[in-house]
């Protein structure tokens, strides 16, 4: 591949198809690890059942009022949710790594869908320049880090 | 005469012991009877009588000979059964001694294949594993380089070089796709 006469876009772009590429297989381990969250956050692990009492009382614990990342309170933005920082179905492994959740509101958490982090902190930094900081500042670095081992 | 002695009497002229028992049963040997007594007495069991009782014997005797000739002929029957049931049994016990031989080396195989089948799944699990993470570590260090990239750009858009302002914001573009 000539990578000379290419734009910055181009090479962007290109990485992007890589990086977005699930070249390694999600085996059976993978699913069953990402639908671990599913069994601890929902009564046997089906979504219509509603919320169990652990996943709530962690969810009490771990947020106020407000939305950390847009700083609204939750009741105007659709409640709270729990969120992977790095997305569960490409990081299966770290479904149930506490360090790996955090709670933000509903619309901030679609929005965010299954991005990167660094994809996100970009999007966040050019969309929403204000909330970068807080965004920065939950940014998983030993999760990114370990990622190395 | 006492009853043995009437006994051996009967016996030398060719009765059987039993016979000379049978006949003298009659005779009451406290009166102490004398030879003719006796004789009269086993009279009755003599001459027809003893024929009658010597072909029933002979009969009873070739009875007994057909009767042993039959149980001989029997015991011959199932020796020779038994033998050959135990012929059929160890040839049975030698064919399913190779039969297990057989399994057991087919075992040995398969357990080998097995054993080299696994080591290769946690190879491949170990290596796939690694390119999870490689994958998406490489993926951060792109987004990483592009945040990077766009931080940069936005910092230097601050500056008032019409040109360069222009080259800027046509590289802040092209991070964004």
């Amino acid at each position: 591949m000539n990578l000379e006469n290419k734009g910055l876009r181009e090479l962007f772009s290109l990485a992007n198809q890589i990086g977005n590429k699930r070249y390694h297989k999600l085996t059976h381990q993978d699913f069953e690890k990402y639908r671990e969250f599913d069994y601890w956050r929902y009564v046997n692990g089906d979504y219509e059942c509603g919320t169990t009492q652990e996943s709530r009382d962690w969810v009490t614990e771990n947020s106020d009022s407000y939305c950390p990342i847009c700083e609204q309170h939750y009741s105007v933005k659709g409640g709270k949710t729990i969120d992977h920082k790095l997305p569960r179905s490409q990081y299966p492994w770290l479904s149930m790594n506490f360090h790996n959740l955090w709670v933000i509101c509903r619309d901030c958490n679609q929005e965010k869908s299954e991005m990167n982090w660094y994809e996100y902190e970009h999007y966040i930094f050019v969309n929403y320049h204000d909330w970068y900081p807080v965004v920065k500042a939950a940014r998983p670095k030993l999760l990114l880090h370990s990622l190395k081992d | 005469m006492n009853k043995s002695q009437a006994i051996n009497l009967l016996e030398n002229e060719g009765w059987t012991k039993a016979d000379a028992m049978r006949a003298l049963e009659v005779i009451d040997f406290k009166s102490n009877p004398d030879e003719i007594t006796i004789r009269r007495a086993t009279s009755r069991f003599a001459g027809t009588e003893l024929i009658n009782r010597q072909r029933l014997q002979a009969s009873q005797k070739g009875m007994v000979t057909k009767k042993n000739k039959e149980i001989e002929r029997t015991h011959q029957e199932y020796t020779a059964k038994i033998n050959g049931l135990n012929q059929s049994y160890q040839k049975e016990q030698e064919k399913y001694a190779t039969q297990i031989q057989h399994l057991s080396n087919t075992n040995k195989v398969l357990e080998t294949q097995l054993q080299n089948a696994n080591t290769q799944n946690n190879e491949l699990v170990k290596a796939n594993q690694q390119l999870q993470k490689d994958n998406k570590d490489l993926k951060n260090i792109i987004d990483g380089i592009k945040l990077k990239l766009t931080m940069n750009i936005k910092q230097l858009l601050q500056y008032e070089d019409s040109e360069i302002r222009k080259a800027l914001i046509h590289m802040f573009k092209s991070t964004l796709g």
